[in-house]
């Protein structure tokens, strides 16, 4: 299996407060990688690193490029934002932060398509309304305001902007956090069909044991900007090694 | 004029402002910041332009100053009087015979030469300031040449009312690279920006920016390939001269729907009356 | 038999709780245990005893702290105990197939789907996967108008059934089965112990935790009785 991501030794501080503390790992092509942890643990920091929006203070993140590893940190501006917008995708937690409101529905999941110059009306509708069946809106929404859209709907468009380019990696930032237990049910869902069907690799960072279980691979639990426990993600929540990742396993209610 | 240095500003200031120039030249579309004086003018008024003009003015040069492709309203009149006063030029109202042109909101009808320049008078530089009010970021967008957002907007336009509905200030890209807005000359004069002989200069008072299309540059309107650019204008003819390819005005003439069409171009519109005669 | 399918040898496992003041349990001391094509083997015992364990450790679910469980999978011996997890990955994908006592149930999905899942995860048509999938539920008592139902709604012998299904609708060369018919009546219970002698005769290896009778005495060859910490005599 080829090796997509792979950070080494990644360190970084928050004024005094060490976010990242040596944290390395992999990321394979196909494959489900959760991060968990509780608030503070550096999770979101990790994946920030990962998708190169921001640089640690040491340590070295390398992707796949086809052929070889790079390194993030060799990469251009201008190279490391056409890997962002087109081979990767970034699922944010609230829809909102990645959308544009008052651009029509068509319209954001066409920017992806129009940024990378398809300079075809006709096509781009056409695309655009695939991925609108992809992720389960109704296509006679194609002309709807996005904040018209329930907060499900808004996550799954989130989603279908980031797919149109269909990207090989993609990091999701909580994706069902802000979402209503039913409405989570679904885009988790969602997600993990997508996720099979195109052949995705994912980064996915939690709080949600259970997000993890449903959807990840692989699971990394973290604490304190470091790694404690990693695994198989059943074989980690049925047997945790470490003192915290017990107390994480026992502190979820049964559904 | 005494107690003011020729063409009002000083001379450090117009040697900035040609450096300024040269650069931008140097980077077709890309606009360059420049330290904007206070001028004897409100903002909003062609602060930008009348800093390009007193920058480039010679002893020997001819200018002509048009506001909405008029010779003979207010704010022409003033830029054209305050260069005869302060660097005792030659001014004129014929394009043929202007060395610089310093305009609002038009590009003459009558084809530029080499040897003329034309400079912009720009209200808001920034093409992509509606979509990206962040100018650090903007200014990334460009950087990056990812004009995605931009597109985006004639997306909506073409999904809402079925073409695109800018009718000015149509975005452009300029030699394949960077995005441009061409100041609010209406989308009929994009076509003249695409290779025009004169050096045409742009200028930003308020907002302090100053922008070039060398000449024969390719300059582009954006458009899609299924929804290509289509520069409008009134389907009528100049109740004066008769034209029917010019760009027109349209003038209320009474409160019962009474209307004439007539050229914005005053100059054009005059010679072809005088030739008609 | 002559080259197993699945042998584990030395197995030890035991748990550290540290939420309970580093308490720890050793579950598993020594453990054997292999099993060849066609065979069933039944972990038999009081509870407590580390019968599950052992499942969950051949699965990969419990990491062991000592021994070798090895596995013929794509016709190479692979130590699972010693395997990167995309190996284990890569062996629960074709080569061992687990049915716990429980479904997992994902949220929304038709129990159809869930049970045509696995195929279709192995290249099979949407539409000849869900067929089999149909079949297969239909001959373990779920009727068709249940298929299109998401399971979470089910009655526990109804999800055992799926859950059964989702495993039995692709072969393996090693099952692992965790009480299949705990909460199954009798009918069920047949309808079970059908399949499980048809894949055993086929070829299928099979462990099992059985504490029906009836179930053991249909499908077992062997008996492998746990006691306190040890799980090495034989009946």
């Amino acid at each position: 299996m080829t090796t997509l991501l792979k950070a080494h030794e990644l360190r970084h501080s928050f004024g005094a407060t060490p976010a990242l503390d040596g944290v390395s790992l992999e990321v394979r092509r196909h494959e489900i990688l959760a991060v968990v942890g509780e608030s503070g643990s550096g999770k979101t920091t990790l994946l920030n690193v990962l998708a190169g929006r921001m640089n640690a203070d040491q340590g070295t993140v390398h992707y796949h490029d086809g052929a070889n590893l790079r390194s993030l940190s060799e990469l251009g501006e201008r190279e490391l934002h056409r890997l962002q917008r087109a081979r990767w995708g970034f699922v944010e937690q609230n829809p909102r932060a990645a959308l544009r409101l008052n651009i029509t529905a068509g319209g954001n999941i066409g920017e992806r398509l129009m940024a990378a110059g398809d300079r075809h009306y006709g096509n781009i509708r056409a695309i655009a309304t695939h991925w609108l069946e992809q992720v389960e809106i109704d296509p006679k929404r194609l002309d709807d305001l996005p904040m018209n859209f329930s907060g499900g709907m808004l996550q799954r468009l989130q989603i279908a902007r980031m797919l149109v380019t269909e990207p090989e990696l993609v990091f999701m930032d909580e994706p069902t956090g802000g979402l209503d237990a039913s409405v989570q049910a679904r885009v988790l869902d969602l997600i993990r069909s997508l996720v099979r069907r195109l052949g995705l690799a994912v980064v996915l960072v939690t709080h949600d044991i259970g997000v993890a279980r449903l959807l990840a691979d692989r699971l990394i639990v973290m604490r304190q900007g470091l790694i404690v426990e990693s695994g198989l993600t059943d074989q980690v929540l049925d047997d945790p090694h470490h003192a915290y990742t017990q107390l994480l396993v026992s502190s979820v209610l049964p559904a | 004029m005494k107690g003011y240095n020729f063409a009002y500003l000083d001379e450090n200031t117009k040697r900035m402002i040609r450096r300024a120039i040269l650069k931008a030249v140097a980077i077709p579309g890309h606009q360059i910041p420049f330290a904007s004086r206070e001028m004897p003018l409100p903002y909003g008024w062609g602060t930008g332009g009348i800093q390009i003009t007193a920058a480039l003015l010679g002893m020997s040069d001819v200018l002509k100053v048009i506001d909405q492709g008029a010779d003979d309203t207010t704010n022409a009149i003033s830029i054209r009087r305050f260069f005869a006063l302060t660097a005792g030029v030659a001014t004129t109202t014929h394009t043929a015979g202007a060395s610089l042109i310093q305009t609002r909101h038009r590009i003459p009808e009558t084809p530029l030469r080499q040897d003329q320049i034309l400079i912009y008078q720009v209200p808001m530089p920034e093409p992509l300031y509606r979509l990206e009010p962040n100018k650090s970021a903007a200014m990334r967008l460009h950087a990056l040449a990812d004009y995605g957002a931009m597109h985006v907007k004639l997306y909506e336009d073409i999904t809402r009312f079925g073409r695109v509905a800018t009718a000015y200030n149509h975005p452009v890209m300029v030699n394949r690279r960077y995005l441009m807005s061409p100041s609010p000359i209406p989308a009929y004069d994009n076509p003249k920006l695409h290779r025009m002989p004169a050096l045409q200069l742009f200028g930003a008072g308020r907002e302090q920016r100053i922008y070039a299309v060398p000449p024969y540059t390719e300059v582009r309107s954006l458009d899609f390939v299924d929804y290509p650019f289509h520069p409008g204008r009134a389907q009528h003819n100049c109740s004066q001269c008769g034209s029917d390819d010019s760009y027109l005005d349209e003038v209320i003439t009474d409160n019962d729907g009474g209307r004439l069409f007539l050229c914005s171009d005053t100059d054009f519109c005059q010679n072809r009356q005088k030739a008609a005669k | 038999m002559n080259q197993p399918m699945l042998h584990a040898r030395g197995i030890n496992k035991s748990f550290l709780l540290h939420l309970q003041g580093g308490v720890r349990l050793d579950v598993l001391h020594e453990a054997e245990l292999a099993v060849g094509a066609g065979e069933c083997i039944t972990l038999a015992g009081a509870s407590g005893t580390g019968k599950s364990s052992l499942l969950k450790a051949l699965y990969g679910n419990y990491l062991v702290d000592g021994g070798e469980i090895l596995i013929r999978h794509l016709g190479q011996q692979v130590d699972l105990a010693a395997a990167a997890p995309e190996l284990v990955l890569a062996i629960r994908r074709t080569t061992i197939g687990y049915v716990s006592q429980f479904l997992r149930a994902i949220p929304r999905i038709a129990a159809i789907d869930l049970v045509a899942e696995p195929l279709v995860d192995r290249g099979a048509s949407g539409h000849e996967a869900k067929l089999r999938a149909a079949a297969l539920l239909e001959r373990l008592g779920i009727p068709s108008r249940l298929h299109g139902l998401p399971p979470a709604t089910f009655s526990g012998g109804e999800q055992q059934r799926v859950n059964l299904a989702r495993t039995f609708i692709c072969p393996w060369p090693i099952l692992l089965l965790d009480e299949p018919t705990a909460s199954l009546d009798t009918t069920n219970r047949n309808r079970v112990i059908d399949l499980i002698r048809e894949v055993k005769s086929q070829g299928c290896a099979i462990v099992g935790i059985f504490h029906d009778p009836q179930l053991h005495d249909a499908v077992s060859d062997l008996r492998l009785l746990f006691s306190e910490s040890t799980a090495h005599s034989r009946t």
